[in-house]
């Protein structure tokens, strides 16, 4: 199973939905998509990953360093992850608050770091884990 | 139940198989539905390991291969992965993420360096006894 990326904003964030298998064969496309939107300004980043099907240390590791790099582009990065053998991998490493885990779109709530208003990220229409990678990456 | 051994490239492309093949003996030999996804993780991080050693020592020689042996003893199942591509001496980012998921994965779980200078992972699980 392939890894599909799809971006699209909400609000003052980007939203980046990953579907599919996120693993040692997979991880390098969705480093490239973060890096690329932390590069081109969007460094406020929701990461959705409840269309995964598997994820292993090195789609987290990923993720760590999107993290960081968000952050020292004065943005930041969330996690979204509902899927108890995904939730599982954060727990257990210790991730889960440094990724600032929540289960449900409707749980991602603040301000950018730009300090705009609040704003709620908008729930996706449906999930769709096998839909194509239109957006960057 | 004789062991059964995959042997594939250590290429990232060629993780999946591992396991894929992993989760469906593990069925097999009667461990726990709910335990599967588990299984089939700490089999992933043990052969990325693999994957990454065999990046970091990309040469032009042959290429580095990782074994997978699988076996059912009737009280638990258990998986060795094993590989002849150097131990890194410096522990990377992935390998402080990969230990503490494999150890938390498997009931029983060991790592060392092996007899060819690569690594052994070895992982078990029990199975639901006989009704």
């Amino acid at each position: 199973m392939d890894l599909a990326i799809d971006t699209s904003e909400a609000g003052t964030r980007t939203l980046v939905a990953v579907s599919g298998e996120l693993d040692v064969h997979t991880a390098a496309q969705l480093e490239t998509a973060l890096r690329d939107l932390i590069d081109a300004g969007q460094a406020d980043l929701v990461v959705d990953l409840r269309g995964l099907d598997f994820l292993d240390s090195t789609g987290l590791g990923v993720l760590v360093r999107a993290l960081k790099w968000s952050r020292d582009a004065d943005g930041g990065l969330q996690v979204v992850a509902a899927e108890d053998k995904i939730v599982k991998v954060f727990t257990i490493t210790g991730l889960d608050s440094a990724m600032s885990l929540v289960r449900s779109i409707s749980s991602v709530r603040g301000t950018s770091s730009a300090g705009g208003p609040d704003s709620d990220v908008a729930e996706p229409a449906a999930d769709d884990a096998n839909g194509s990678a239109p957006g960057a990456g | 139940m004789p062991s059964a051994r995959l042997t594939i490239p250590a290429a990232a492309e060629h993780a999946r198989t591992a396991r894929l093949v992993a989760g469906v003996a593990a069925r097999r030999a009667g461990v726990a539905e709910e335990v599967l996804d588990d299984v089939r993780l700490a089999v992933a991080e043990a052969v990325a390991s693999a994957v990454h050693r065999a990046g970091a020592e990309a040469s032009g020689g042959p290429r580095p291969e990782v074994t997978i042996e699988y076996a059912d003893d009737g009280t638990g199942f258990s998986v060795a992965i094993t590989d002849r591509i150097p131990v890194m001496t410096v522990a990377d980012d992935a390998a402080e993420l990969s230990l503490p998921l494999i150890r938390a994965l498997a009931p029983d779980s060991d790592s060392y360096r092996n007899e060819w200078g690569g690594r052994t992972v070895r992982l078990s699980w029990p199975v639901a006894a006989p009704a």
